[in-house]
């Protein structure tokens, strides 16, 4: 079939689960479409959980207003279960990287690590702009 | 593939040339979730809560039985059309109190189809409304509901007050093939359009 997305940088998230307890992580562009996946999660199961984590992160950053906070602050939402969690951090303008876990996984060692994954890999983590449709004739 | 119309935040990797994202819009209770779970090819989101008395009065249920849900973040749905073209489908929730999410879930789509139902045909102005101030493009399905009264063309394209180049469908929500046309006419529509009112 098509694989409309590119999953280069499948490695990359596949890298950031080596640490314990982590199962899957996605990245996904901000309007919800499967930018690159880890090998733990089929590309069906991928689709629909990018769709999920960007209608998230729309519900999640509107509610901004609420704390006092501006609209524009949003850096992360975590959601936790009985058994896991999911994690969803801003991977750099237009990007997100969603990453879920164990309910056994260590927080704190997760975060962080998402945090320097996003950092370290920069501009491969982004999906700026596409070129050539700023202007409306 | 023609590129989404300009705004901040539409981000797909130019090496996706065959993904499209679409957006399913309609009132409340008019079939949206129904119409993404029938074409989705992958198992649909659905998000899906029961619905309260603390919205009796706000969700009208009038002339409609069965309704015991409704969509309050999002349907997500993939259909793939052909080698070319694989279509995303983006259920937004039908009722005024989301409309900010709405407008979240609009970002970088290409299109909308939506969906009407000729009981309440008025209900659907809010929603043609808000895509016109999107300037996206959109295409009409009239949801055939069992029961529901079935009017000529023209009057329902007079009723909708539509512009004469706006697609008009009748499909049956729950119906795989009636559905994809649905979602042909809107493809085609999209195609028709010249290319600079994208660039």
């Amino acid at each position: 079939m098509t694989e409309p997305t590119n999953n280069r940088l499948g490695w990359m998230l596949d890298n950031a689960l080596q640490m314990p307890e982590t199962l899957h992580a996605i990245l996904l562009s901000a309007d919800g479409l499967l930018m690159a996946h880890s090998q733990t999660i089929t590309r069906d199961d991928a689709d629909r959980h990018a769709a999920a984590m960007s209608g998230l992160q729309a519900l999640a950053r509107s509610t901004a207003e609420f704390c006092g906070g501006a609209i524009s602050g949003w850096q992360q939402t975590v959601n936790e279960f009985a058994g896991g969690y999911v994690f969803l951090v801003a991977a750099g303008p237009g990007a997100y990287l969603a990453v879920s876990a164990t309910d056994r996984v260590d927080m704190e060692a997760v975060s962080f690590r998402l945090q320097e994954l996003v950092q370290r890999l920069g501009k491969e983590l982004t999906s700026p702009p596409r070129q050539g449709i700023g202007s409306r004739a | 593939m023609a590129s989404a119309r300009s705004s901040e935040g539409i981000y797909v990797r130019a090496t996706v040339r065959t993904a499209v994202k679409l957006l399913v819009v309609g009132h409340f209770a008019v079939g949206k979730t129904t119409f993404v779970g029938t074409l989705s090819e992958i198992r649909p989101l659905r998000t899906e809560e029961t619905m309260t008395q603390a919205a009796e009065h706000v969700d009208d249920l009038a002339g409609i039985q069965g309704k015991s849900t409704t969509t309050v973040a999002m349907d997500f749905g993939r259909l793939t059309l052909n080698d070319q073209l694989v279509l995303y489908l983006f259920g937004a929730p039908g009722q005024h109190r989301f409309k900010q999410l709405w407008k979240d879930i609009a970002t970088g789509a290409l299109g909308a189809l939506v969906l009407a139902d000729t009981r309440r045909l008025e209900e659907s102005f809010d929603i043609m409304g808000l895509l016109e101030e999107l300037e996206l493009p959109y295409a009409v399905a009239v949801n055939d509901f069992d029961g529901a009264p079935r009017f000529p063309e023209p009057e329902l394209r007079e009723a909708l007050d539509l512009l004469p180049e706006t697609p008009l469908i009748t499909c049956d929500a729950r119906d795989r093939v009636s559905s994809t046309h649905a979602l042909i006419a809107l493809v085609e529509h999209l195609l028709r359009r010249p290319v600079r009112e994208y660039a």
